[in-house]
């Protein structure tokens, strides 16, 4: 690609955005309220996605700033194409959503695209949300393009994190919008054939093709999976696939949310987006006020057969059963004295249960299988596909660092490790105090500045890097033990195991990262906090064959994690990693040996990916 | 209610000594005790309910009669005089034999006479009564209106109580079947009284006022255009409808709210791009024809939006991206399912049932949709096995589906594209000339209609259909006594006639036979007339052809064509007879037919300075015919118009300002010095017959 060529094509695709501005008008109340009527299940409505990612700054309009090159025709590429995201996912409670985008202008060939995408990380190992992105294809601009966003916008975001949602920028160059036609979980709409595509190059012809002055719609419904689109306010009918939701289990999301998008390619391109804020063309609260019905008439015919006029002993061992699964085991006994009913389970049982179910969350999968097989004798023989689902999860808790097995060979004394979280007790506290760390350490530019360019200079200085890394480590740490007692225990051991296997990370990172300067590159200047967790993993999956280039995914999202918390990586101890390696590869064999005794498993394959 | 079981059981054990205990509650009827006659009513009330063998035997022995008197009879007690009506009323609910007794023994008069009295209850139990005879198909509806008095008397009764308001509106919807109906009712103000209604506590009695409003307002642009500025509580009717169409509302209220507003749209009350049709009544009925209703929503729901969108082509468009509409009618030929054949006959019989009448709806619904739009029909055409369905609808045994699938066939066959491609794969026109064989003539109207399309030049359905006989039968359409057939029988025919070969123009005026070309020609329908002219032209094109059709029949064509141009006819009726003469000029030999009849080209004169410059035009192509030249003898008949002052108007006609007309007058020239370049102007009439 030929060198920018200037300001002219700056302007190539804007994207007007109304945002609600709801603190400012008397609206707000209706405007809340219209939000509440796109909700079945209530929720706040501040999680609601109500603009694209503009971050509540008063900037309406905002382009894509690409050059294109005159000669190659531009616009008329893949790569020149771009999309944006809204800032929020779709709620995963919300049941039926449903957003609007007009068609200001079509510009030159109007190939716009609107539909859905998912972010392509597992949202649940992130504490926080990536709420938005933009992305640049031009890969030669990318970097410059991507720090120019940085700079404007994200740095000022990251200072507005709220700990629980940031409203933050990311910038990717390395996905465009056509090219997210082939990505997993994305779904469009496009105007200028009328096809709708779904995670694939190939679109299917879906409806009529849509130009300047249409309004179109998205509509997703949650309750049956499917999602369709409208165009002037008319039905288009439901587009030909199912999505891909998993959202009933927040532990055991394997697919990412959803998010509004547009897709732009051509110079000229301007369309509004609505969420809300202005009455929609096409009657939403019909359609849900048709489910509404639906659901209430399912409710009201539900058959109760012979148990009629048992509601309440139905209601109590509901409530009970509920109690006892969950593992609330004084709530249970009280409840049961109450009601004057049993508990059909042993409270020892519970206890158990309980504990277990506190190590899989904690991530101490190794332990919470050992503790199964101690407990429960044959379960996990019997159900050899649960034990490859724990063994899977253990494998990415591995990478993470958390698993026992790993945290073994990096910390010096095991007993350490087992008196700190050992009691389930303190398990909750422990996640507590991540969200701080981690917190603490968005909220402070110093820190991730300072992290930043120690990793930069790692990979070209191996040794002398650690010495630069550490008092930011220890800076972080030392602030979060200010407000957190319960942690301090855990960053001391941290901040001192980091000393030791630093040089290792270096080594280990080294080794790879000449064949994968170029990505590593791209990494940096991005700037993004989690640049050195990033290039471990890609350190890892470079020699770790088992996992597909997919899990790009997975393997940033967990490691991201694992940096922001400070916790060391297993990626920073040789043994650790080769341990991992090995589990990876039992791993691995398992599922050959399922996949020989069950036949192919789709849901593994997913898995493993 | 323990009578009521015992005597219920009785009558199961003793099946026997069932006329013998019916007897006995007649005989109770006449016992001199009114006291013990009520009883003996209360008693049969009880031994009725739910029992037609009961009701028939009662029926048999002549209960109705006398309950009749006991109802009439003021000397009765209002108690016993209600009991009686509800005995009626039951024994109505039985079957259609019940009702036809009933009606009969005149039990409407008496029930409307009893409607007189004061008493509510009384009234109630009569107002049942009669709505349970009037709903049933076999009540004659005009009993209601024969007494011009009751309609007023049910209006004045509309505001005494919900059921009242119930049953009336259900009587009204059933027995509102004509415009007279329609404009009696409307006459004393149904509206106004019903409006009230649609937003009533009850559901049944809003839904029964709905449905009053869509046969009220069916096809009827009075009842239509009083209904649009109906206010209801402040709120205009056509909003209340909306508002009954909302998706959470019962599937029967919204497709009976799309329907009258369907109905207030296609009267002219509502216009077809007003938000309520596109966006809430069109995507309304769409959502009727889904699946997951009953098979007679659907039906309704088809038929209805056929209705709706026949005429506007935006709705077509739109109802055509709607739900991927033209997919979802695809499964409308699917029943019965294999499914059902093989796990249920209940649901077997069912899908039996309303097979037929899906496959009527999705055929019309699919003529609606690709009456006008290109894009639509092909896209139809695509669905799968189309063609094949139309075509093993053509000659299914349902009346009702043939004459819908001739009508998607003849909505289809107006594509170029389609005629030329799956119209000749699947070899439409054999189904279709069978149907044309012997079918009633609302179907042979369709049928013909599509023929015609067939017929047209570049169809290549057209020499096999040629080979099939099909002359006789379309000349055989021209002596119709239906004008709409007779216009299809001569349009085929001049589609057949365009540019086709001797050996047909020849069979076709052989079989035809002049007699009945010239019937036609004084046809007092327009159309016919116009569309024999076009046969004409048709035929007379090409020199030869000209020629050798003019040595035979040329007086008979000079007569005709002296009488229309003589007659009083229409602007375009003259025209089209100015070209046939413009080519018999055209001919060798025929020329001198004109040139010899001295009247005839004084017409011509007369004609070319006419005021209308479509004639004129005409009559100046054919003067240029006969001054071609090329041809033998053109300086003699140069001479013979120069003499007879044709000179004079042609000049003038270059002075004229039409620049069309001045070109060809200019060419026309007798000084002969240009070269004459006639267009020869064949017809290439519309072939988008319209019906």
């Amino acid at each position: 690609m030929l060198p920018p060529t200037g300001s002219s094509y700056r302007e190539s695709a804007i994207l007007n955005c109304h945002v609600s501005t709801a603190a400012q008008s008397g609206q707000t109340k209706e405007i809340s309220h219209a939000f509440e009527m796109l909700w079945l299940v209530q929720r706040p409505v501040s999680q609601a996605v109500v603009s694209w990612p503009d971050c509540g700054l008063p900037w309406i309009r905002f382009s894509t700033p690409r050059s294109l090159v005159p000669d190659s025709g531009h616009g008329k590429n893949h790569k020149d194409a771009a999309s944006v995201r809204a800032t929020h996912p779709i709620p995963a409670a919300c049941g039926i959503y449903y957003f609007e985008v007009k068609i200001v202008s079509k510009g030159r060939d109007g190939y716009m695209g609107i539909g859905l995408s998912a972010q392509g990380v597992n949202m649940n190992r992130l504490p926080w949300l990536l709420v938005g992105s933009i992305t640049v294809s031009d890969t030669c601009n990318g970097a410059q393009t991507a720090h120019s966003f940085i700079n404007t916008y994200k740095l000022s975001e990251v200072r507005r994190h709220t700990g629980q949602v940031c409203d933050f920028l990311l910038v990717s160059e390395e996905v465009s919008w056509k090219e997210q036609r082939w990505d997993k979980h994305s779904y469009g709409y496009h105007g200028d054939d009328g096809h709708s595509f779904c995670s694939s190059g190939t679109g299917q012809p879906y409806g009529p093709t849509f130009t300047t002055g249409d309004v179109i719609g998205c509509c997703v419904n949650l309750i049956n999976n499917t999602c369709f689109y409208t165009k002037n306010g008319i039905s288009l009918g439901h587009a030909p696939y199912d999505l891909c939701f998993t959202y009933f289990y927040p532990q055991c999301i394997l697919q990412p949310n959803l998010y509004p998008t547009v897709g732009l390619q051509t110079p000229g391109e301007i369309v509004d987006a609505n969420f809300g804020q202005q009455p929609f063309v096409f009657d939403i609260e019909d359609y849900m006020s048709e489910w509404r019905a639906k659901i209430h008439g399912m409710i009201a015919r539900f058959p109760i057969g012979e148990r009629l006029g048992e509601w309440q002993a139905v209601l109590q061992n509901m409530v009970s059963s509920y109690l006892v699964h969950h593992g609330y085991c004084a709530t249970a006994t009280a409840f049961a004295r109450a009601t004057e009913t049993m508990i059909q389970e042993d409270q020892t049982s519970i206890k158990n249960r309980q504990r277990i179910q506190k190590l899989v969350l904690a991530g101490r999968v190794g332990e919470a299988i050992e503790a199964t097989q101690q407990l429960y004798p044959g379960l996990l023989e019997h159900n050899p596909n649960l034990l490859f689902m724990l063994k899977c999860r253990q494998f990415v808790e591995m990478v993470n660092g958390t698993d026992s097995e790993v945290c073994c060979l990096t910390i010096r004394s095991p007993k350490s490790q087992d008196s700190y979280p050992g009691s389930p007790s303190l398990s909750p506290r422990h996640g507590a105090s991540n969200t701080h760390l981690h917190t603490g350490g968005a909220d402070s530019p110093t820190c991730s500045n300072g992290v930043t360019p120690t990793n930069k200079s790692k990979s070209h200085s191996g040794a002398g890097s650690s010495s630069v890394k550490y008092p930011s480590v220890s800076s972080s740490a030392s602030s979060s033990t200010s407000s957190s007692p319960s942690s301090v225990n855990y960053s001391e051991s941290n901040s001192s195991d980091s000393t030791k296997s630093q040089p290792h990370s270096a080594n280990s990172t080294q080794e790879t990262s000449d064949s994968e300067m170029e990505i590593e590159a791209e990494h940096y200047t991005n700037g993004v906090v989690e640049g050195s967790s990033a290039r471990i993993m890609n350190g890892t999956y470079k020699h770790e064959e088992i996992l597909q280039p997919d899990d790009n995914s997975i393997g940033n999202g967990v490691t991201d994690e694992g940096c922001n918390n400070n916790r060391q990586l297993c990626g920073g101890n040789q043994a650790a990693t080769e341990r991992m390696i090995q589990f990876g590869r039992e791993l691995q064999a398992l599922n050959e040996q399922l996949c020989r005794e069950y036949g192919k498993n789709a849901t593994h394959k997913k898995m493993l990916q | 209610c323990v009578n009521y079981v015992t005597n219920v059981s009785v009558t199961f054990v003793l099946m026997q000594e069932v006329t013998a205990t019916s007897r006995h509650y007649v005989d109770r009827l006449f016992d001199p005790d009114p006291q013990k006659v009520l009883q003996g009513v209360i008693d049969m009330k009880n031994a009725v309910i739910g029992n037609n063998k009961q009701k028939a035997n009662l029926i048999v022995l002549g209960a109705v009669p006398r309950l009749l008197y006991l109802l009439q009879q003021s000397s009765s007690s209002l108690e016993l005089r209600t009991e009686c009506s509800v005995v009626l009323g039951s024994l109505a609910m039985g079957t259609e034999n019940n009702i036809k007794s009933l009606v009969d023994c005149h039990i409407i008069p008496a029930l409307l006479q009893g409607l007189l009295c004061p008493d509510l209850i009384f009234i109630e139990a009569c107002l049942r009564c009669l709505r349970t005879v009037f709903i049933s198909p076999v009540t004659p509806v005009q009993l209601l209106y024969t007494d011009s008095t009751v309609i007023p008397h049910l209006m004045s009764l509309l505001s005494r109580s919900q059921r009242t308001q119930e049953y009336i509106t259900q009587i009204f919807s059933h027995c509102c079947k004509t415009p007279e109906h329609q404009t009696v009712l409307f006459n004393h103000g149904a509206i106004q009284n019903i409006a009230p209604l649609l937003i009533s506590p009850s559901y049944k009695v809003r839904m029964q006022a709905l449905k009053c409003f869509s046969v009220l307002a069916y096809e009827n642009t009075q009842v239509s255009m009083t209904l649009v500025n109906v206010l209801v509580d402040g709120e205009l009717l056509s909003q209340v409808f909306v508002r009954m169409m909302q998706r959470d509302q019962p599937i029967e209220m919204q497709l009976t709210a799309a329907k009258c507003l369907t109905y207030m749209c296609r009267a002219g009350a509502i216009r077809t791009d007003d938000s309520c049709i596109v966006l809430k009544t069109l995507p309304c009925l769409v959502r009727m024809c889904s699946k997951e209703h009953l098979l007679e929503e659907r039906v309704e729901g088809a038929e209805t939006l056929a209705y709706l969108m026949e005429p506007d082509v935006e709705l077509q468009r739109i109802a055509s991206t709607t739900d991927h509409l033209v997919a979802m009618l695809a499964d409308y030929f699917k029943y019965p399912s294999s499914v059902s054949a093989i796990t249920d006959i209940k649901r077997l019989d069912h899908d039996l049932k309303h097979a037929h009448e899906l496959r009527q709806a999705a055929f019309k619904l699919y003529a609606s949709l690709g009456s006008n739009d290109e894009d639509i029909r092909k896209k139809i055409t695509e669905t799968e096995n189309m063609m094949d369905r139309i075509v093993s609808g053509l000659s299914e045994s349902s009346i009702k589906v043939r004459l819908a699938a001739v009508r998607c066939l003849h909505s289809l066959s107006r594509s170029v594209q389609q005629l030329r491609t799956s119209f000749h794969d699947h070899a439409v026109w054999k189904p279709l000339m069978k149907l044309l064989q012997n079918a009633p003539d609302e179907v042979l109207v369709m049928a013909s209609s599509t023929l015609c399309n067939l017929l047209l030049e570049f169809s290549p359905s057209k020499e096999p259909i040629l080979e099939s006989g099909v002359i006789e039968l379309l000349c055989s359409l021209t002596q119709s006594d239906s004008p709409a057939l007779r216009v299809n029988g001569i349009w085929a025919l001049m589609n057949m006639a365009f540019q086709a070969d001797q050996k047909v123009k020849g069979e076709i005026v052989r079989c035809l036979g002049t007699e009945q070309l010239f019937r036609l020609l004084s046809d007092p329908d327009t159309n016919v007339l116009m569309k024999t002219l076009g046969l004409l032209r048709n035929l007379l094109s090409t020199r030869p052809h000209i020629d050798q059709i003019m040595s035979s029949h040329g007086k008979q064509i000079m007569q005709a064509v002296t009488l229309i141009l003589e007659a009083e006819h229409s602007i375009e009726v003259k025209e089209q007879t100015l070209c046939i003469l413009a080519n018999i000029a055209d001919g060798n030999t025929a020329k001198e037919l004109i040139m010899t009849n001295d009247d005839m080209l004084q017409k011509i004169k007369y004609y070319m300075g006419h005021s209308n410059v479509k004639l004129q035009l005409a009559a100046t192509f054919c003067i240029s015919n006969l001054i071609w030249n090329e041809e033998d003898g053109s300086q003699e008949r140069q001479d013979k118009l120069r003499e007879m002052g044709f000179v004079d108007i042609l000049h003038k006609l270059t002075q004229a300002s039409d620049p069309n007309l001045s070109d060809s007058s200019l060419t026309a020239a007798p000084h002969g010095a240009f070269g004459l370049l006639i267009e020869e102007t064949l017809v290439s009439e519309n072939w988008t017959n319209e019906v």
